[in-house]
């Protein structure tokens, strides 16, 4: 390669200026790298259309916040994630169309910085357990996104295979969200958070589905806070993250 | 091999040297479109022919100037006189035609991003996949400019190229692609009113096909006559331009012909050593 073509390549690394983005889990600003052409390449290639087509855009959004981040992605949650798909996509343009009308990113960021993060871990009882939850790091997300598509990339994508990935989809969340279950009774317990997700599977499908209705209101709960900050100031509109959220 | 030296309006300070056909060569490029009904296949075979027909250091920068230069090749091989059958009906048009729907210069697209200007002008290759508007983007970026410093991103290598790729901020890649879009779509002529052909689909493909060769049955048919009539051998073959081979063995049928026309003297021809 030649001099010129070096220097021009350290030219586009230096202009390259970060963006800084709110995080709501840290109460903080970190320094995020904007997206790249590459990234945004993959960002459209992720885009498939069926039920595991949020899995796969969450995963390949996972990699492009673990190499652009200044800090690691395990220390963000699903929460973090929104606010920075949203200052990624306002620094390549910062308005949106919802419902062929204009809105400004830049509202909806500073919007955010005001709400008030809630979202704490807890401990539900029931009778039989004390379940320990909180949002999952985007690491730990990743992880549980890829076995689930791992596990649906080995079978044939057949009708009485969709039936089951609703069932998985349903378990797998609830995967994400536990960290911790102890028997009330034994006082024995077990910690999940692993990378072996298939046991942690195994052990919340071996629990009786009445023990996690609180840890479900408990997920919706977080599902509505990630929800809130796409919420554009001012109107019933909210912002879907997605693969064409990039493609403007 | 005659060298014809040609420039376009396209990049008007660049001339291009094409070369002359073989028989030879002409006979393979024949034989090797004639049967041949992928596009994909069609337009590698395109690319190669430019790649031997185009000598010099100036090679073709996007997909305007290969038909340009295919429609040169098409006019040094076959004539300027081109002869379509287009459903039904036979049309006859002249090479000076088609060259002077594409014989303007093209209209470059800028993007500025941040201190970062891209310009983008046509694909640089035949087929793009339409539906990948990464792939858009980089067949179609021809220049680079940050901070009054500008790389010309067709001479990069292709390893070049995408590491300047990955280091490329995201883009409005819709609005790119619809400008785009808007600009190519321009450039879609019209023949007899009937068909469309794009530079950027089949179309052009199909048609370059259609122009570049002669049924290769008439091809095996002159070889069989200019080795059995002009005792041509495959060196001769190898060293004669296509058009000529057609001019010779048009002579030595005209002489033929001549022959069988001149009278005979009653009694036999004459013998002058009687």
């Amino acid at each position: 390669m030649s001099s010129n073509f070096n220097e021009f390549i350290n030219e586009i690394k230096k202009s390259s200026s970060d963006i800084d983005v709110f995080i709501p889990s840290l109460q903080q600003k970190i320094n995020v790298k904007p997206i790249t052409l590459q990234q945004q390449k993959s960002i459209i290639e992720s885009s498939v259309d069926n039920t595991l087509g949020v899995l796969f855009f969450n995963n390949t959004f996972h990699k492009i916040i673990a190499e652009n981040a200044s800090i690691d992605a395990d220390k963000l949650n699903t929460i973090d994630r929104v606010v920075i798909a949203i200052a990624l996509r306002n620094k390549i343009t910062s308005k949106i169309l919802i419902d062929n009308k204009e809105y400004n990113l830049p509202e909806v960021i500073a919007a955010n910085e005001h709400i008030k993060y809630t979202i704490e871990p807890a401990k539900i009882t029931t009778d039989k357990f004390i379940i320990h939850v909180s949002p999952p790091s985007l690491k730990y997300d990743n992880t549980v996104n890829a076995a689930l598509l791992k596990k649906y990339n080995e079978d044939d994508f057949k009708r009485s295979t969709l039936k089951n990935l609703i069932g998985d989809l349903f378990v797998y969340e609830i995967v994400k969200f536990v960290s911790q279950i102890e028997a009330v009774e034994s006082k024995a317990s077990i910690t999940l958070r692993t990378d072996n997700i298939k046991e942690c599977v195994k052990l919340i499908e071996s629990i009786d589905s009445n023990q996690f209705t609180d840890v479900v209101k408990y997920i919706n709960n977080v599902r509505d806070v990630e929800k809130q900050y796409t919420q554009v100031p001012n109107t019933q509109h909210y912002i879907d993250i997605i693969p064409d959220f990039f493609v403007v | 091999m005659y060298l014809l030296t040609i420039g376009f309006q396209t990049r008007p300070d660049i001339e291009y040297s094409i070369s002359e056909l073989s028989f030879v060569k002409y006979k393979e490029l024949c034989k090797s479109l004639y049967y041949e009904e992928d596009v994909n296949k069609i337009t590698n075979i395109l690319d190669k022919l430019l790649s031997s027909v185009v000598i010099g250091e100036e090679k073709p920068q996007n997909v305007i100037e290969k038909i340009l230069l295919l429609l040169e090749v098409r006019a040094l091989t076959l004539g300027s006189e081109i002869k379509l059958k287009l459903g039904e009906k036979n049309i006859t048009l002249q090479k000076e035609y088609l060259t002077s729907l594409y014989n303007k210069p093209i209209k470059e697209i800028i993007v500025n991003v941040d201190t970062l200007k891209l310009v983008l002008t046509v694909p640089k290759t035949f087929l793009i996949n339409k539906n990948s508007p990464a792939e858009i983007i980089n067949t179609c970026l021809q220049e680079i400019v940050l901070n009054e410093k500008s790389i010309n991103f067709c001479s990069l290598s292709k390893h070049e190229q995408q590491i300047v790729l990955n280091l490329l901020p995201g883009i409005p890649i819709t609005s790119i692609i619809t400008a785009l879009r808007d600009s190519l779509n321009s450039m879609t002529i019209n023949l007899n009113n009937e068909i469309h052909i794009s530079p950027f689909n089949d179309s052009i493909i199909n048609l370059l096909k259609a122009i570049l060769i002669e049924p290769y049955s008439e091809v095996l048919e002159l070889e069989y006559n200019l080795r059995r009539g002009l005792n041509m051998n495959t060196y001769d073959l190898q060293h004669t331009p296509y058009p000529e081979c057609k001019i010779m063995i048009n002579k030595l049928h005209k002489e033929v012909k001549e022959k069988e026309n001149i009278p005979q003297p009653i009694g036999g021809p004459i013998n002058h050593n009687m």
